[in-house]
């Protein structure tokens, strides 16, 4: 599975395009990380915590994009754009979405 | 005596602001030193923001990077701007906070970019956002943490 953030791959050309794709995940803190990264945010510097959280739940919310578009039967997504917002106090939404397509190596 | 105390615990978050302060100030010095160190090494991967490759080269292959840098915005830095927007003008310590995330993410690509055998970057892109909102220790729900997400297509070149 290919993706990327352009409207193709480089290498590759694109035989098919399929439609839109989409996946998202809602993620809230865990509370003993929280009281870490509350006394973490009294000194500054980066918040390792949460830095892997939001990594974790992005990757999740790509594996569910592209699961959507192998059941398509793509074998590539394009043009992948992120958005986040935060839905509650202490969770945010993770959402990627972009085109499924069929390519093949040049 | 007792009035001594009093003062002294009347002026209690101030101790606590600049105790704060000074670890911050520490943590971006380490960060600054970390950042000098690593940049060199991965100096010669080619960032761009534009989609197209550029002309004279070919690719065999490409992967999605993305990487994200959350700071925290503590109680010292909040002092000093709360400070600085009663005068107006910029507000350094915010700036030097959020420049040194970006430094920090452009980083991260690069390194990946390396672990994927790529030296190019197309179509980078960077967000910030306040993830978490109230988090943090702030009481007036602004967020005690700032988040820097970038990403871009690495390529591979034949």
């Amino acid at each position: 599975m290919k993706v990327s953030n352009i409207e193709s791959i480089p290498g590759y050309e694109i035989k098919e395009v399929l439609g839109l794709v989409e996946g998202s995940t809602v993620r809230a803190k865990h509370i003993g990380k929280d009281i870490m990264a509350g006394f973490k945010s009294m000194v500054g510097g980066e918040m390792k915590e949460y830095t892997e959280l939001l990594n974790e739940s992005r990757q999740e919310a790509v594996k569910r994009m592209t699961t959507r578009a192998e059941a398509l039967g793509g074998n590539a997504v394009l043009n992948v754009r992120f958005s986040t917002s935060s839905v509650a106090q202490g969770a945010a939404e993770l959402f990627a979405y972009g085109t499924a397509a069929v390519i093949q190596k040049k | 005596m007792e009035i001594l105390f009093q003062i002294l615990g009347q002026f209690f978050w101030l101790v606590v602001v600049f105790g704060c302060w000074f670890f911050s100030k520490r943590n971006d010095n380490r960060m600054l030193a970390y950042l000098r160190k690593e940049e060199p090494k991965y100096a010669d991967i080619q960032i761009l923001n534009t989609k197209e490759m550029p002309k004279n080269l070919d690719a065999i292959d490409s992967s999605l990077c993305t990487t994200q840098v959350v700071l925290a915005v503590d109680p010292g830095k909040r002092f000093v701007a709360w400070i600085l927007t009663m005068v107006g003008g910029n507000i350094d310590v915010y700036q030097k906070m959020l420049h040194l995330a970006r430094r920090k993410a452009k980083l991260n690509i690069r390194k990946q970019a390396r672990q994927n055998g790529a030296n190019l970057v197309l179509k980078y892109s960077v967000e910030t956002s306040n993830v978490f909102a109230g988090s943090g220790n702030s009481e007036d729900g602004s967020s005690g943490a700032v988040e820097v997400f970038a990403y871009g297509t690495a390529v591979k070149q034949g």
